[in-house]
Formats: structure tokens, sequence, C-alpha cells
């Protein structure tokens, strides 16, 4: 494959001879808009000559010299409408005015495996405009949701390094094991949390079939197209930006302290008949911390927690060029450190959540014939991670903070001992996790090369050009933990001479070292033909494309799952279009993977798309003048997704070793039972879409209805037992449906000439039902997965609270408990057989993965000033609040109490108890308290589903633009100021902590509210 | 401008030639083959004879181990029976969840159902592809068919045990891309049941060796094995809990049919009758004994001193019965045992939860009194209607000791020893670990004091009472198993390897008596055409075997005239030669007996007395520890299938009360 790029390279070198008869005409002049701003970097090239091209200058000034006569230069710059002016004689001093464009009809967007006009799209394409996502983020996963229409994403962390966001294109549309979209960077697939933001040149979410039949068997989840900056020719331009920013966590759970504790302890016991816990003596020990060791009040936020911590992101990009040859290079370096609060005596090392992203971009863009491109790109990711040594994750720290009680253990003992009550993750104290075990440190290095080769075959028919493309992208990290633990005791008590008697819950372990390290690579090779070409009113394009990918990971431990993984598809695509009005699409993918069986390797995957613009013709434009623009699109298609399971080769019955038996050793067994007949999972895709502008362009609006058909989505089949299979086999036998409806409208006013806003909005609902999903015999309807949304949560129906002993005797009966008593959970007997058990689980609302997601967001400029605000919702989300930490005492003596439960509203509480009737609040949040697991209370159901849905004020930005003389004079073009906030509110139901989460127990590293401070230079 | 188009003409021929190659290629590029080529397929496997016996052997690893009786056992029964308790009520031990209702049809508990489906699918596969073996000759495969004859019935046989009436799947392997109500099977009723694993074993039967070919092969099926199931499950079909049992009446298939035949039919004793007298007539087997030596004792006189099999005049009763358990005769000599596995001595081994924490033990196992007191005098006499010459002593005699220890038969009773323990049949002292019993374990070498040569005590404030750090390591009742444990045993040392003894000569020869007993008339067997009759010669030459190799006198005319006195004979009789060979919870299903024999209140020692309270401590007492709150009821004669099974297969129904 190498050899035949460089032969490629050599032929396209041997084209540069060219031989051009000159008169030797010379002309210079200037280039400026319509205010008489002169533009800088407006390519000037002689048409049909593209090598012999200047660029303006600082000043707007160019000079060409030996240029023939009748030559016709073309003046062209992004965003304006490209001038062409004969020349006749030398001429200085010339003065070009080139006009903004307006029309949207030559709007360019990425579409799948290319470009095409905005109007000529007939396929579901969101284009994102870089500019929109030049927020300050991790990673532009995290600016997708409320955004970009079509896109549902939850973030569920905050900690650096995990507060990626997790998207699914349209919602989920699949059961089987892979339902996200494929992103492709620069034409390859990759990893958007590698990618530095401001890298972005374009962004466009390929929704429909026929935006993403060409991707065959890899696109029924979508596809995401990103492409990175490329150099212009022209003026080098420097970008230079730096921020700090201010981090906090937006909520956390709060928890009650040692002597409410004690009480509400008290309570949990003697309202169900047990002795109290703590003595008065106790209660007051507590509240006077006269000892700490044995009557100790923590609040572990306070031990391991920060107020704020500060991240750090700079950003240099240099661009620019020569006719024959472009750059963009740029270096980013980002650092978010977590709110962790180490202790500077317990080590001299790190133990913090840290997060250090440097990346390395270059693309060389070199015209070797004036009819050959190559291009070159190079992106280098560097992530560093560092964390306590304790467990794999950093996930104990929060589920300790949740389990431990303020009157478990001290911080430390007087004796100098650190605790631990038990041996499990969350019964060790969280300052001795943090700041006693260690250390871990990730290092992760990720490198891409593309090398691309684009030949016009103008010379074989106009508008015919081919472009291979190979790239290489090369993963590799390194994961080690030195890990320690000290000795971990738990106090008892106190021997006679006032001594503490601790016993010893963990033993020490010396500092260890140990690491794993792994590498992964993918290469990839593509070649397209792509044909454009206008014949008067009709304009038609073609493309044929063909690519080979294989991936290949060291992680893979047996050989089957070391054999790399390819893919190999040729796809095509064909547009017509009559005069701008009518437009028709077909595409097609004849695509293969390696998982199936030969002979099933292959498919093909065909979509057909059409269009129609009514606002072209002169009646409409007479008659609805309301209506600038108006296009009707619809789509249908089939797309495939091959990334069905984890298991390589399913249809492959293997075989291993055997546990030994007394017959004989070395016996043999199945290790995977093969099925005939898989295929991938298919998708039918219908799309029908509205685009629109009207009243005088001021608005503009994008609807798309949508409707997703799954069939042969992977499952393991449910076989009966008796069938005596080893394991499970797969089969294409699960089937889902999902619709929705996507859109956008924006509105944009200009008041006077210095100020301007825009209102912008989007909304996404994708809903989704299972149609088919393989499971055995079940006794109830309710319990079929069909028929009802995936992923949808199953529980009991509450009725709410128990009133009294009547009331329970005349309930049918609860089985999971023998005693059930007033304040109770009563739940609702759903089949009816007087009995409440699993039985009577059923499906409930929705799953914790939102149907709606939508964004509204206005933005305000005046002169140098903007201000943006960004408002961000969900809805129709739902999860299970339980757990340890909110549960009161299900696990006795560990579990922290929130302090709602404190407050007597949110409580039953017997009258017995009380002394009043007023505790028995039918309507409290928590049941009557119990000291232990009440199996009855602390299960799934309405009684404890949270509502997820939020709107939240995302984001708000205010910036000023300084350009001054003075700035020119040293070389600075302009420089920006402005201020972020991130989450700054959040409207919801569940308060506690953050709804996105979805958090059971919000023991988890909370959603940042934070505030940047950024300065972006241009030199 | 000519050499231009040659140029471009060249690129354009490159790029031709490019995209050629790129296409040409195609066919092969996803081609996984040459990553599998080496790697062993299921298709490759059925090429070679080897690798269809490796085959044979991964689903025979389906199998249980049998010799795992008490800790992590793979059914309850062991620790169900009212046999023993156990000192602890946890995952290990789950059988003792069965007889306090803490086992439900959600819990995991002996979750074999599966493993025994994949096993009879893999017999079905190598029974569907044996021919595509290219290297075994007509007897290989034969042999090979034989062993997964044997396996599938065998499978079934555990399903049955377990399950009672479960579904006879295809012979043929399922597809498993085939439509789920195509795969669900009703479950059969249990004679068919029964049929079906006697017709694997009668083919079994044809195809399997007499003997094994070398020691390898040892714990592998042979023909007298296949004949020695087909026995058994006989046997129970006959049983009266299987055989018109009117209790299950309204247990029906879909089509109406009775799970449990019934109506009694007494020719299914003949049938079992003629299936243990096959095993008999193959002349490969004889209980194992031990000729007597000097320190052998002599022999009462009610007991026929004629050689064996006539008396017991020529053997060693006690080493004849103890020896075949523990190790000492190695199983390739042992002509007793029919079919066995290789016997677990260390982990969860029967004699890990037996040894006292001393010898490295759980010491967790209890056997009961109810056990205790069903074994004979010396005599042959009832402990509750002893001799003079051999008598029970009183209660005011029975805890003081002996006086004066003394040895016999390799066997040591030390001076310590209670008066109720003197003077019984020698297979009580190969099996009943009591207070003050010798526990040798001189293997060890070490110089640990009380590591070996520990005369145990299970008084509260014996050397049998629990380490404070594992209080509840003590026996619950003052007796425990010693059956599996040789002299030389010690858990700190080293472990004698044993089989333990699936299927031994004794059971046949019991079945036999039973089946016999139980004849109303004559029943000629239509295949082999052997006849059965209760002819009372056959009853006695079979039953006595078993007495004289014990040592004990043989049946009377008197108790052999009576069915129904002799049926009370072979229970009492079977409940001692099979004690703790997990064989007592299935003997009392069968009869029908387990409503009232497992509803007794477990009784054992008074293990809260002190040393100092000797007469305290050999007072009968009704456990009323926690643990001995067991009951039995009758949804317990079956185990319920897991939910999770059930919910697999529509057609399947629960077992009654479940």
């Amino acid at each position: 494959m190498k050899n035949i790029l460089i032969a490629m390279f050599l032929m396209s070198l041997a084209c540069h001879l060219s031989a051009q008869k000159k008169d030797n005409i010379t002309v210079a002049g200037t280039v400026m808009d319509k205010n008489g701003e002169t533009l800088i970097g407006v390519s000037v090239v002689p048409k049909g000559q593209p090598g012999k091209g200047a660029i303006t200058d600082i000043d707007g000034k160019f000079r060409l010299r030996n240029l023939s006569k009748n030559t016709t230069l073309v003046f062209s710059f992004i965003g304006y409408t490209p001038l062409e002016e004969v020349i006749v004689g030398s001429k200085e001093g010339m003065k070009i005015t080139l006009e903004e464009k307006v029309s949207n009809l030559d709007e360019v967007v990425v579409v799948g495996q290319g470009t095409q006009r905005k109007i000529s799209v007939v396929g579901a394409i969101t284009s994102v405009s870089p500019a929109s996502l030049q927020v300050p983020a991790t990673s532009v996963s995290n600016m997708l949701g409320g955004r970009v229409p079509g896109i549902i994403s939850v973030t569920r962390s905050g900690e650096p390094g995990k507060d990626f966001s997790a998207f699914w294109i349209r919602g989920i549309s699949t059961f089987g094991a892979n339902s996200s979209a494929l992103v492709l960077i620069d034409g390859v697939e990759g990893n958007l949390n590698n990618l530095d933001p401001s890298d972005i040149e374009s962004f466009s979410v390929l929704k429909d079939a026929s935006a993403t039949a060409v991707y065959g068997v890899r696109g029924a989840n979508g596809v995401v197209v990103v492409t990175t900056n490329r150099g212009r020719a022209g003026k080098l331009v420097v970008n230079f930006k730096t921020s700090k920013t201010l981090s906090y966590s937006a909520r956390e759970p709060n928890y009650v302290d040692a002597a409410t504790y004690g009480a509400l302890a008290n309570e949990a016991r003697v309202v169900r008949g047990l002795t109290p816990k703590y003595t008065d003596l106790d209660l007051a020990l507590f509240g006077s911390g006269l000892d700490s060791d044995l009557y100790p009040n923590v609040n572990w936020r306070d031990v391991i927690l920060k107020d704020h911590t500060w991240d750090t992101q700079h950003y240099l990009s240099a661009s620019g060029g020569g006719t024959n040859a472009r750059f963009f290079m740029s270096l980013g370096y980002l650092n978010k450190e977590a709110v962790f609060k180490q202790d500077q005596s317990a080590h001299t090392y790190n133990t913090n959540v840290d997060y250090s992203k440097y990346s390395f971009r270059a693309n060389i863009d070199m015209d070797l014939t004036k009819t050959t491109l190559l291009s070159l790109g190079l992106d280098q990711t560097i992530v560093n991670q560092n964390a306590p040594g304790y467990g794999d994750d950093n996930d104990a720290l929060w589920s300790a903070q949740a389990n431990l009680t303020p009157v478990l253990v001290p911080v430390k003992y007087s004796n100098g001992q650190l605790p631990a009550y038990g041996s499990n993750a969350d019964q060790m104290s969280p300052y001795v996790l943090l700041n006693y075990t260690g250390y871990k440190q990730t290092n992760i290095n990720s490198g891409k090369v593309n090398i691309s080769l684009t030949q016009s075959l103008g010379f074989i028919t106009k508008g015919l050009s081919v472009n291979g493309l190979f790239s290489y992208v090369n993963n590799g990290g390194q994961n080690i933990k030195r890990y320690k633990l000290p000795d971990l005791y738990y106090a008892t008590g106190r021997l006679n001479d006032g001594s503490l008697d601790t016993r010893r819950t963990m033993s020490k372990a010396d500092i260890s070292y140990s690491s794993t390290a792994y590498v992964d690579r993918q290469s990839y090779f593509e070649l397209r033909t792509n044909y454009e070409r206008i014949f008067g009113d009709h304009r038609v394009s073609g493309l044929l494309h063909y690519y080979v990918q294989n991936y290949s990971t060291s992680t893979a431990t047996t050989a089957i799952a070391a054999i790399p993984k390819k893919y190999q598809a040729l796809s095509g695509r064909a547009t017509y279009s009559f005069k701008d009005t009518y437009f028709i699409e077909g595409n097609v993918g004849y695509t293969g993977s390696e998982n199936f069986k030969p002979g099933s390797q292959y498919g093909w995957f065909p979509a057909v798309a059409a269009g129609w613009v009514p606002t072209q013709y002169n009646w409409t434009k007479e008659n609805i003048p309301f209506f600038n623009y108006f296009k009707f699109r619809y789509s249908i298609g089939k797309v495939g997704n091959d990334r069905i399971t984890d298991t390589r080769f399913p249809y492959l019955t293997t075989v291993k070793g055997s546990n030994n038996s007394t017959w004989g050793s070395s016996g043999t067994t199945e290790d995977q039972v093969g099925s005939d007949n898989l295929r991938w999972e298919t998708a039918k895709k219908y799309d029908f879409g509205i685009d629109t502008h009207f009243w005088h362009d001021k608005f503009d609006l994008t609807v798309d209805f949508f409707k997703d058909v799954r069939t042969g989505i992977f499952q393991q089949r449910v076989l009966p037992s008796e069938v005596g299979v080893v394991t499970a086999p797969w089969a294409n036998v699960g089937a889902m449906k999902s619709t929705g409806v996507d859109g956008n409208l924006s509105y944009t006013q200009q008041i006077g000439k210095d100020f301007s806003m825009t209102f912008r909005g989007n909304f996404t609902f994708a809903q989704n039902e299972v149609t088919n999903w393989e499971q055995a015999d079940i006794r109830y309807p309710y319990q079929s997965y069909t028929g009802v949304p995936y992923g949808v949560l199953r529980g009991l129906v509450a009725l709410g609270l128990f009133k009294d002993k009547a009331d329970v005797a005349s309930s049918p009966r609860q089985t999971f408990r023998s005693e059930v008593l007033p304040g109770d959970i009563k739940y609702k007997d759903v089949n009816g057989d007087g009995i409440i058990n699993a039985d009577d689980e059923v499906p409930l609302s929705y799953s914790n993965t939102p149907q709606i997601q939508y964004g509204f967001a206005s933005e305000f400029r005046w002169k140098n000033w903007s201000l943006s605000i960004f408002f961000e919702g969900t809805g129709k989300a739902n999860f299970f609040y339980g757990g340890s930490g909110y549960y009161p005492f299900a696990w006795e003596s560990t579990g922290n109490v929130l302090d709602i439960v404190a407050d007597q509203n949110n409580r039953w509480t017997p009258a017995s108890y009380s002394g009043t009737t007023a505790t028995e609040n039918p309507n409290a949040r928590f049941p009557r308290l119990t000291y232990g697991n009440n199996e009855n209370n602390n299960r799934a159901s309405t009684f404890w589903l949270a509502d997820a849905s939020y709107l939240r004020l995302k984001n708000v930005e205010v910036s000023y633009r300084l350009v001054k003389p003075w700035l020119k004079k040293c070389g600075v073009s302009c420089v920006t100021f402005s201020l972020y906030g991130d989450n700054l509110a959040c409207w919801d139901k569940v308060k506690i902590w953050d709804p996105g989460q979805a958090s059971s127990n919000g023991a988890v590293y909370p959603l940042q509210r934070t505030f940047t401070f950024q300065l972006n230079a241009q030199f | 401008m000519k050499k231009l188009r040659i140029k471009q003409t060249l690129l354009l021929a490159a790029i031709s030639c490019f995209v050629g190659l790129g296409f040409s290629s195609c066919n092969n590029y996803l081609n996984i083959d040459s990553y599998l080529y080496d790697m062993t397929s299921l298709d490759s496997i059925f090429s070679r004879k080897q690798t269809v016996e490796q085959y044979v052997f991964g689903a025979a690893a389906l199998l249980p181990d049998e010799s795992h009786l008490w800790t992590t056992s793979f059914a309850p029964y062991q620790v169900a029976s009212d046999e023993n308790i156990i000192s602890w009520n946890d995952d290990r031990h789950a059988g003792m969840k069965l007889l306090r209702n803490e086992i439900t049809a959600y819990s995991g508990y002996f979750d074999n159902w599966e493993n025994y489906y994949r096993g009879i699918r893999k017999a079905n596969i190598v029974m569907g592809r044996i021919n595509e073996c290219k290297d075994a000759s007509e007897m290989d495969k034969r042999l090979l068919v034989g062993k997964v004859l044997f396996l599938r019935g065998y499978f079934y046989y555990l399903l049955l045990q377990q399950y009672g009436p479960v579904p006879i799947v295809s012979d043929n392997a399922y597809a498993v891309s085939d439509d789920i109500s195509n795969l669900s099977v009703e479950r059969s009723t249990y004679d068919e049941c029964i049929d079906y694993i006697s017709n694997d074993m009668e083919k079994a039967y044809d195809y399997l060796l007499p003997n094994a070919n070398s020691s390898a092969e040892f714990y592998q099926p042979t023909k007298g094995a296949a004949l020695a199931v087909m026995s058994r499950v006989r046997l129970y079909a006959a049983s009266p809990w299987y055989n018109g049992n009117s209790f299950y009446s309204d247990w029906k298939n879909s089509a109406g049919k009775n799970f449990i035949n019934q109506a009694y039919d007494n020719s299914k004793w003949g049938k079992a009758a003629v299936a243990a007298k096959r095993v008999i007539d193959l002349k490969l087997y004889e209980l194992h004994t031990i000729p007597r030596d000097a320190e052998t004792p002599i022999l009462p006189s009610t007991v026929s001193s004629l050689a064996y099999p006539d008396g017991a005049g020529n053997i060693d009763p006690y080493r004849s019965y103890s020896e075949m358990f523990n190790g000492e005769t190695p199983a390739l000599n042992n002509p007793e045992i029919i079919y066995s596995c290789n016997a677990i001595v260390s982990g969860d081994s029967p004699a890990w939860i037996a040894f006292p924490a001393q010898m490295g033990g759980g010491n967790g196992l209890g056997l009961t009194q109810g056990l205790v007191d069903a074994y004979k005098m010396r005599d042959g006499n009832d402990i509750n209607s002893s001799s003079a010459a051999f008598p029970y002593p009183s209660s005011s005699e029975a805890y003081k000791p002996i006086g004066a220890g003394f040895s016999f038969s390799g066997f040591q009773l030390t001076a310590n020893t209670a008066k109720m323990y003197y003077n019984r049949e020698a297979r009580f002292y190969a099996t009943i670990a009591f207070c003050h019993s010798f526990w040798p374990g001189i293997s060890y070498t070490g110089t640990e004091v009380g590591y070996k040569n520990v005369e145990l005590t299970y008084y509260k404030d014996g050397n049998g009472a629990p380490n404070i750090n594992f209080p509840n390591d003590y026996n619950l009742t003052g007796y425990t198993c010693k059956k599996y444990i040789h002299p030389e045993d010690n858990l700190r040392a080293t472990m004698r390897a044993k089989a333990f003894p699936i299927f031994r000569y004794a059971e046949i020869l019991l079945n036999y008596a039973e089946a016999l007993n139980e004849l109303d008339a004559p029943y000629t067997d239509a295949v082999t055409g052997i006849t059965v009759s209760r002819d009372v010669n056959e009853i006695k030459s079979a039953f006595n075997r078993v007495r004289y190799r014990a040592g004990l006198p043989g049946l009377t005319d008197a108790e052999v005239a009576d069915k129904a006195t002799l049926r009370d004979i072979i229970k009492k009789e079977r409940q001692v030669e099979f004690a703790c060979e997990g064989k007592r919870y299935h003997d009392v299903r069968r009869w029908g007996d387990a409503m009232t024999v497992f509803n007794q209140p477990v009784v054992g020692m008074n293990v809260a007395a002190k040393t100092s309270q000797r007469e305290l401590f050999y007072t009968r007492t009704t456990l009323t520890n926690d643990l001995a709150l067991r009951a039995f009821s009758y949804k317990m004669y079956f185990y319920p299938v897991k939910r999770s099974i059930l919910d697999r297969n529509a057609k399947l129904v629960q077992n009654p009360g479940w």
C-alpha cells in the first residue's frame, strides 16, 4: 500500500511541469470589504493557474507579476462572494471590494465522505458552528447536549478525567452492545475527548440513513464528522488563549451531625420496638466533643474536600502559508485538579485526582501540482492522570463519605491510630483513602498520522477527482500504582487505664508497585473518487469510496480476541439537482466485517433521499414573500450496526480445556457455542425534514421527524436450560423502534449599527420502544420487556404510607418482611393475587436516559461587547433513590443520614414516639424509620422514584473585544477578554444533588460550577 | 502538452492499478482462517479418537463429586438426612437449609439442573457425530458411545433423584438457532424417566467393558455400573412413594397424565429384582472381606462360624467393613466397588468436617443418637432387646467407663469409653466416633503434642471444645463419622487416597433382597428371560452376605417368612450398612417414611455438660439449638426447580408445594 502511495506521489510531482505563455503583465491593489476595511489573506489566483496566485498582506495588498493578457483573476475569501476580474494590462492600485456572502445557497456543510452545498443536503445533518464550541470545557462531548438538535447527552461525573458526557444521536435506538455514534475525526475513527475544541473547523452530526448509508454496517447509530483546522494561504495568524477556571461543587448531599444522628438512630430503634441505641449521656457527648475518639462528630466532606479548585488551560495556534503550501499548528494544555483536600503532613507526593492533557496538531497541505494536493495531519495527545492509590477508580472516596456516619470513627484516634470501621472500601475513612494509600498514575499517549493525496482528474472529465488517505493511529498507555495501606483500627471502648481499646480492622500493606501497559493501533486506508459538475440547470455529483480498516490491541488476552478487527467497505453516492429546486440523492454502502461467517460478512445498505425547495419558484417568491427559503426533505434507508457484542466471532463454536473429571484429565468443553446465520443489526431509518428561513431571513427553522426501526438486534438467547448449551448463543432476535423529532429555531435581529442579538433554541425528543425482546415465559403481561421503552425502570407501585394497623390488616399481605407497621410503604397489588411480591413489579415511566433534551440561548452584541446566555434542560427521565447514604439506618451503624430526614415534616414518626399524631404525616418523604434494612420499604418502587428532569443555566459568557491601533502596532490584531460561568443554576425536583448525575445516593463526584476568565489574543 | 498527457495517463494507470489492487484483495481481507487454522474447533474434535475421548471427559467433568458428602456438597441429601446435624447453617452446608425451610425456588443452592442437561447435550452430540471419527475402530466407537450413554442415563438419574420427573429432551442435540417454543419440552412422567434411564443403561451395558481397561480408567463406568444404576432406579420406581402414590393424584402433565403413576404395580419389584440379579449374575463382584487374624475378636455364638459367605468364621468383620472406606484396601483390589469416584481427602472432605481442630478439622459434624442406636449388639440383638451375654446397659450404667482399654482388629477402645458403646457390632466402631474415641492420626510426625493419638472428648470443657476464634466449631451431638478416616490420616500431615463407592455390591444385594421380599407373584423379564420370585433362600443368600461380613447372624426363618417384618429388617440394615453414604435420604423418601423419620427431633449426648458432669453428658438430649429446628414437609420430597429455570421454559411446572 505504501509503495503505491509513493508511486502516486512521484507521478504527481511530474505533473508539475507545465508550460504557460507569458505577457509580463503586473497588477497590484488592495482588497477590502464594503465598509472599506482591508481584508487580509484574500486569495488572488489567475483562473486555472492555482500555483501562480498570491495572498493579500496585512494591509490587504497584493501584487502579481508575469501574467498573460486576458487572465481572469479570482478573488476569494471565506465568507465572501468570490469576485472575478479580467486583466487587460498592467495596473497598479486596483481597488477590489468583496461582498459579504449573504446567500445561504453556497454555504458548504461537511457530510459523509465529503462536503455538499447546504442547499443540496437532503439528509438529516446538523452542522455545528465551530464558534459555538469555543466555550471552555474538557471535551467537545460536554458541549453537545442542548446545543445540537438530535443529541441526547448525559454527564454523570464531575471528576477530572471522567467528566466527559456520554451522548447518543437521536437517543438510544438499540439495546444491543453498542448504541453510541461513530466518531470520525478528519475521516478516521477517533476519540472526541482527545480533541482540543479549539482545533475544530467543522462539526457535523449525521442522523438519518441517507447521511450515514455510506458508512454501512457502522452507520446505524449516527455519525459525528469532525474536521480540524487547516491553514489558509496568507499572513501568519497566531492565536493565543489562556484561561483560569475556578471550580467548585455546585451541590453536595448534606448529612446530619452526630447528635442529630444519634437521636434519629434512637427513633429508628424505638419505633420498631427495640431499645434505644444511645443513652442521653451518649447524645450529650456527641454534641459536646469531649471525647472525640468514642463520640466523634465528623463531617467527612469538611475533612477531605476543598471549597474550590483552579483549572488552567492554554492554547496556541499558528496558521498560514503561501500558495504552494499551507499549515496549521496548535499546542494545547489543560490541567484540572479535583476538589480533594490533601493532608500534606501525610506524605510528600501528590495524591489528588489530577487530569492534564497536552495536545499537539499539525495540518500541512501542499499543492504538488496545480491539480495535486498532498496533506499531512499529525496529531498527538498526552494525558497524565494522578489519583490516590486505593482501588481501580476513585469512587470509594465518595461511597465512603456517604457510608461513614459522623459518629463511627474520628479522623484520627487520639493515640495516633488511623481508623477503619471495616475492610470494605466504603467502611474505610475517606481521609485514609485519600492520604495514606499511595498513588496511581495513568499516562496515555495517542498519536495519529494522516497522509492524504488528492488528484484532480479534470483532464479526464471535468469535476472528477480522486483522493487517497492513509491513517495510522497508535494509542499507548500505562497505569502504575504505588499502593500502600497503614494499619487501621476501630475503637470498641476504653480499657481500665482509660486508654483506647482498639482492634485492628485492616493490616498494613507496605508500599507495592504494579504496572500495566497497553498499546493499540488502527490503520486505515481509503480511496475516494469525487465527481461534481454543473450542466446548465443540472447539477450532478458522485462519490465512490473504498476503505479498509484494521484494529488490534494488546489488551486482548485470548488467541481469538487478539485477531485484528477489520472492516472493508465500498460505498457510493449520486446526487442530482435541477435548478436548486429538486434534489434527489442515492447512497449505498457495501460493507463487510470480519466478525461474521465467511459468506455473511458483506451486506448492502441503500438509502434514497429527495428534496424540494418551493421557494425557488418565482411564483412563491412573489406570493409568499414571508418565506425566504423553504425546503422539504425526505429520506429512507437501511444502515447497519456490526458492533453488536464484545464477543468475537459469535458464529464460532470454540473449545477449551474443561475441569478435571475422575474419568480422565485433559478433558475439553465448548468455550463458546456458536450459532449460524448471524448478521449485523439493521436499522431502517425514515426522516422527514423541513428547513426554512422566514421573515426577512431573521428566523431560521429546521425540524426533523424521524423513525428508526431496528431489527436483528443481537441478544444472547434465553434458551430453556434443558437445551444444555454451555454458553448461551447469540442471535439476531431483538427489535426496537424509536421515533422522535428534533429541530432548531433561531432569530437574529440587528438594531442600528452597533447592536445585534440572536435567539436560538433547539429541541430533541427521542422515545423508543422495544418491539421484540427475546424473553422466556412471563407470568404477567407487564413483565414483558417488549412494548416498553428500553431501560425503563421497574418497581412496585407505592400507594403511600400505611395509616394505621387496620390499614395494614385490610391490605394485601406484603411479603418482603414479616412485620409491616403503620408508616411503612403500602404497595399496589397489581396482579390482584392478594399478596405483594416481586410479581407486582411493573415498568414505571422512563429510563435514566432523558427522552427530551433542549436548549435555548441568546446572544447580544453591542459594539465590542457580547453577552451570551445558554440554558439547557432535559425531560422524561427517572432514577431511583436508595443505597447507603439515602435509606436511613438500612445498614445499621453505617450509612449517613441526609439532613432532610431530620426535618420532622419529611418523615413519618408514630404518635407513640413523638407524642403527637401530627408527625404521622401520610405524605412524608421517608417512611417510619427502621434500624437495619427494611426489606419492605427499601426496594424499587414509585415511592423512591426521582424525576431527573431539569433546566440548567448552563452557560453565561461576557466578552469584550479590544481592537486598537496601538495594539496593531505591537503586532496584536485583537484581544478578547471573556468571563464564562458554567452550570450556574439548576431548577429541578431532586435538589439534594445534581439530577443529571442520576445517582441513587449522591455518592459521586459532583458536577462542578465553574467561572473562567479567558484571554484570547490574535496576532 | 503532449508530455503532460503521457504523465497524466501514467498517473491514471497507477491509480487504476492501485484501486484494482485494493479490490482484488477484497475477498481475503476479512478472512480469519489463518488465525483459526491451528486452533481446536468442535469439528476437529470429532475427527480424532483421542479428542473425542477428551470431549467425553469434559462431559464427565459435569458429574457431581459425590464424595462431597457434607461440605460444599452437590446435593442436600446427606446433610438433610436424619443421620446427622451440622454445626453451621451456611452456604457450604446448605443442606441444613432444606429441612429448615430456608430453601425456595429462588435460592441458588444445589442448582444442578442446567449442568446436568449440559452433560446430556454433550452426550447427544457425541452420539450424533461419532461416525466422523476417522481413526477409531468400531470397537472404539462402541465403547465411546457406551460411555456417553451411561453419562446421559446417569445425568437423568441425578435429575430424577433431585427434581423428580424431568423433561426428556430429544436424542439429537438441539440446534441453538431453533425457536424457543420448539426447544421447550414438558416434563415426562416418573415412569417414562425410569424407562429412559434404564434404556440408556441397557445399551450402555451392551457397549461397555466388563472391567476397566487400565488403572487410569478405573473410575469410568463398566457393564456392572450400568446395571447397578438400573438396579437403583428400578428399585426407586417400585417403591411406594413412586408406585401408585395417590398423594400425587392431582399432579398431571398437560395431557392429563399423572407424573407419578397412580396404579400400584407389583411387577415393578420384579423389574427391580431382575436388575439386581443381573449384577449378581455378572459374578464380577463380592463383598470386601479381610481374613481373620489373631487380633480378630471371637465370634459370638449366634453368628455362623462357617467360612464367608455362609458365615463369618474366617473373616475380620471390623476390617472387612472399615478398610473398604478408609483407603487401606486400594480401590483397584476391592471387589465390592462397582462404580466409584476418586474421593476428596483434603479441603472440604468428609474427613475435614469430622476431624477435631487439633488434627486440622472443622469438628462440625454431629451424628444423631437415632443412627447410633440403630447399630446392634455384637450378637445381632437390638439394643432394646439385648441378651445377657452382650447386654446394653441401663441408663444408670450406660455412662460409666468400661474401665480398661483394649484393642481389637487394630481398633483401640479407650478405658474411658462409656458402657453404652461397649460390645456393639463391628460397623459401629468403623463408622461412629464418640466421646473418648481414640484418634490415632499417626501420619503426623511433628513435635506438637496433641496433634495425634488424641482421645477426643466432646464435653463442654473437653479437648473437642471450640477454640474461642471459632465458637461454632463444636460437635452438637457428641458423635461424628469416622468411616472415611484411616488411622494414619491427619489433616496436619497426610491423608490416604480413597475411592468413594457410589455403587457397591452390598447395595445390589440389599436391593435384591428388598425387591424379592415385596414380590407378590413371580416375574419373568421379557428381555433376559430371568424369572424372580419371593424365594426365601435367594433373599437369605443375598441379605446374609451383608450380615456375615459385619460379623452378625443371618436372617431367621421366622424373619424371612413375614414380608412386613423383613421389610423393617431390610430398612434397618440399609440404615446401618449405608450410614453416611448419602443413600439414607433417598431410601426414606422412596419408602414414603420421610414425614415420620425426618420429623423426629434431633437427639444426641448433652454436649453442654462438663467433664465433671459425666452422667449428665451421657444423657440422651433433644437438641433445642436453633440449628436443630428442622421439619420435613411434603413438598421436600422433591427439590424445587429454580424459578429462573421455570422462567425459561413455559411448559415446565414446579414441583408440588413449592
